[in-house]
């Protein structure tokens, strides 16, 4: 038990979007998998994220968003991640997507982009492949 | 189109994560934290350099208490007040991992999140894992490199059940322990342990019914030691920033107050570090041979305590 590396996520919300049932799911649902999470509650800033991820040396950060806004969050979670020296830390997305986001997502690297309704398997094979 | 998730050189190089905290660079901090919470490889380099390099100068202190009783609260206010005057934080907050899926939420953050970018300020999340009862490796090795990196206060904030909230007092400067109105009467007060290891009595939440009472009875019960040993008993409401520096006035008072004793108190940590850090090796080496002895028990072959036995000589030392 002592040797084995944990997975650690950082479940993350940027600006004004008050939904959080997807993410307090995902938070309850990727303990029970054995993993570390962490959440940074909502109304974050993508500095703020960043520096959390950093932080934390987290391996993954799994953005929950239901404004339609996922694109620009991430785009700007990523560019504070790289004022960081924290390029290694990777990102997923989860809420409410267009299939032209999850390719504009797709285009700036962020794989695992999830919609409503998405087994929780899919999410945590996702994360234990990626990581 | 892949090129953000080139996944940096792994794990950097042991050398360029000591000279990255000798700069003071939190990826390096935060990267050394890993190794060590992981065990992984050039775990002990890392420790030994950041025990030599280690600064005295800084003040250690931990938080403990019930959970709900608001240590992270608390503690977020605590920050926000070293920060008015200058001094750097950095904080590590425990929190437990399930016994039965190994993993953890880790939600003190969560409440100290007005912190998060500020350059000052480092939190860290550690999960317990699996603490032999008491703080766990992680937390011990983890303050190592937060006093190599020089922080000015190091703050450590405990689980607040089982061992871990008696422990801490053996690895930080002052010990703040917090009570909350409405947790029981005074025969809780007697109780042994976390009573005994508080250098400050914080009651949070003292606009709550009740908290009168707790004071008076926390006061009765410290009435007792010598009038200059006596805990200062500090009453704060954390989530309005009331009587927060009152609490950092005694955390300085106690911090200079015990100055004196202060070689005891590091023999005393030294002692604790050298013992749980063997015992942890021992508890690893026990649990490699552990399943198959107890084959061996079930097939009726040999009793328990000979099984104990033919478990010692397997032991390795390195």
């Amino acid at each position: 038990m002592n040797n084995e590396r944990k997975i650690r996520v950082l479940i993350a919300k940027v600006g004004c979007d008050i939904h959080e049932r997807g993410a307090l799911t995902l938070l309850t649902s990727l303990r029970d998998e054995g993993m570390e999470v962490i959440y940074t509650g909502r109304y974050q800033t993508p500095a703020g994220v960043a520096h959390a991820a950093a932080s934390e040396d987290v391996d993954i950060i799994a953005l929950s968003d239901h404004t339609g806004s996922l694109p620009i969050i991430a785009e700007s979670v990523l560019a504070e991640l790289k004022k960081l020296g924290a390029e290694d830390i990777k990102l997923m997305a989860g809420g409410l997507l267009t299939p032209h986001d999850v390719k504009d997502l797709e285009k700036m690297g962020v794989t695992g982009n999830y919609g409503p309704g998405t087994p929780l398997e899919v999410i945590v094979d996702h994360i234990r492949g990626i990581v | 189109m892949q090129e953000h998730f080139k996944r940096a050189p792994e794990t950097p190089h042991i050398d360029e994560i000591i000279g990255l905290i000798q700069s003071r660079n939190i990826r390096g901090l935060t990267k050394a934290i890993s190794i060590v919470e992981n065990d992984g490889e050039g775990k002990e380099d890392l420790l030994n350099d950041a025990f030599n390099r280690g600064s005295s100068a800084c003040i250690t202190i931990g938080f403990t208490g019930a959970p709900g009783a608001g240590k992270s609260t608390l503690i977020n206010a605590v920050i926000r007040h070293y920060r008015q005057i200058g001094k750097t934080v950095g904080v590590i907050a425990v929190d437990p991992t399930s016994p039965f899926s190994g993993g953890a939420v880790l939600g003190d953050r969560i409440r100290m999140q007005e912190h998060n970018t500020d350059p000052g300020v480092f939190i860290r999340s550690l999960a317990s894992r699996k603490a032999l009862g008491g703080l766990s490796e992680a937390t011990k090795f983890a303050l190592y490199l937060y006093k190599a990196f020089a922080f000015d206060v190091i703050i450590v904030e405990t689980l607040g059940v089982g061992q871990d909230e008696i422990d801490v007092a053996k690895y930080v400067d002052v010990t703040v322990v917090l009570l909350v109105p409405g947790y029981g009467d005074n025969i809780q007060m007697a109780k042994a342990g976390i009573m005994e290891i508080a250098d400050i009595f914080v009651i949070n939440k003292s606009d709550r019914p009740g908290a009168d009472l707790l004071t008076n009875q926390v006061s009765n019960t410290v009435q007792l030691k010598p009038e200059n040993e006596r805990p200062p008993i500090v009453n704060t409401i954390a989530d309005r920033d009331e009587g927060i520096e009152n609490l950092i006035e005694a955390i300085t008072a106690t911090r200079e107050r015990t100055v004196p004793h202060s070689e005891e108190k590091y023999r005393q940590r030294v002692n604790e570090e050298i013992r749980s850090t063997v015992l942890s090796h021992l508890n690893r080496e026990v649990n490699r041979h552990l399943d198959g002895m107890v084959e061996e028990v079930l097939s009726s072959s040999i009793t328990p305590i000979e099984a104990s036995k033919r478990i010692l000589p397997l032991i390795r030392t390195n």
